[in-house]
């Protein structure tokens, strides 16, 4: 494989990964308006942000049913995780690949 | 803000996967492989809890519906191929007799410790499931069919060595040499792990009827 496809590979990931980062950022920070929580969307990475949002504030408010949240918070929710995991399985897609014998 | 942090078994799950996962980055110990297989485990796991987020309320829905359901199928069998991985206990003689061996018993807490959370997975997995189908009138059969499903998957990745991904990849070789493998042996294989599976969930996982009871 060439220097330049690798480059290209790991550019894209990371492209990936810092979206995903500063979409959910901007909104933690709409739905909490909390500048911590801007940043734990920010800085956790591979989906934490969204794990510990989730077991702190999301769950509780929709009583351990994601299916009971008003419309909009649906939205964005499935929207968020339909997001994370595309973005999981394109990383599995490239290590997979990566680490398959050639 | 406001944080309430509630420990029930969604978080129980979570934490004990990571002070998991630290132990096993940290100590020295031979079941490096339980690393992934934890992780797969937990994945599977967390996106159960997605399922009633992604059940199709329009006909525009239903595509995210179906991807992340049939993600679901496919990751969920890793959460009781764990319980298989007891095997690997194989790695040492246990040889008790001759004395107690810390590096041996160290490892066996491990992997046993692995094993235990996935169980737990498993039942907190099975649970979302049932509240999921439970208004449906044919509940109990479709839960069968999944458990059935749950111990074909674990026989393909155990023997046939075929991971989740394969079934993008390479589904005709997978379909094949699944077809090929089954022989009454492999039938076997499958009838105990689909009767273990429902030991547990009769010893341990309650419908949401049951729970209102108790």
């Amino acid at each position: 494989m060439s220097e330049w496809t690798l480059y290209a590979i790991r550019t894209g990931l990371i492209v990936l990964t810092a979206s995903f980062q500063i979409y959910m950022a901007v909104s933690l920070y709409r739905l909490e308006k909390s500048v911590l929580w801007a940043l734990i969307g920010l800085l956790l990475p591979f989906g934490l942000n969204v794990l510990l949002y989730q077991a702190v504030k999301l769950e509780p408010a929709s009583r351990y049913d994601l299916g009971k949240l008003p419309a909009d918070r649906r939205k964005l929710w499935r929207r968020t995780h339909l997001l994370l995991l595309l973005q999981y399985m394109i990383l599995f897609g490239v290590v997979g690949w990566f680490l398959s014998p050639a | 803000m406001t944080v309430k942090w509630n420990l029930n078994d969604r978080n129980k799950a979570r934490i004990l996967f990571f002070a998991y996962m630290a132990v096993l980055f940290a100590a020295e110990n031979v079941y490096s492989f339980m690393i992934f297989n934890s992780f797969l485990a937990f994945a599977a796991l967390e996106i159960s809890y997605l399922l009633p987020l992604f059940r199709p309320k329009t006909k525009g829905e239903w595509p995210a519906g179906l991807f992340v359901y049939l993600l679901f199928l496919l990751m969920s069998p890793n959460v009781f191929y764990i319980v298989t991985d007891l095997i690997h206990l194989n790695f040492f003689p246990f040889r008790y007799t001759a004395g107690l061996v810390v590096r041996e018993w160290w490892n066996y807490f491990l992997l046993v410790t692995g094993v235990l959370l996935a169980i737990f997975y498993y039942i907190t997995m099975i649970r979302s499931i049932r509240s999921l189908l439970a208004r449906f009138r044919w509940s109990g059969l479709i839960l069968l069919l999944f458990v059935v499903l749950q111990a074909v998957g674990i026989f393909i990745g155990r023997f046939l060595r075929f991971h989740s991904v394969h079934l993008f990849t390479e589904p005709l070789a997978l379909l094949g040499e699944f077809l090929n493998s089954i022989t009454p042996d492999a039938l076997m294989f499958i009838g105990w792990i689909t009767i273990l599976q429902l030991l547990i969930i009769w010893m341990f996982s309650h419908s949401a009827k049951e729970q209102t009871h108790e």
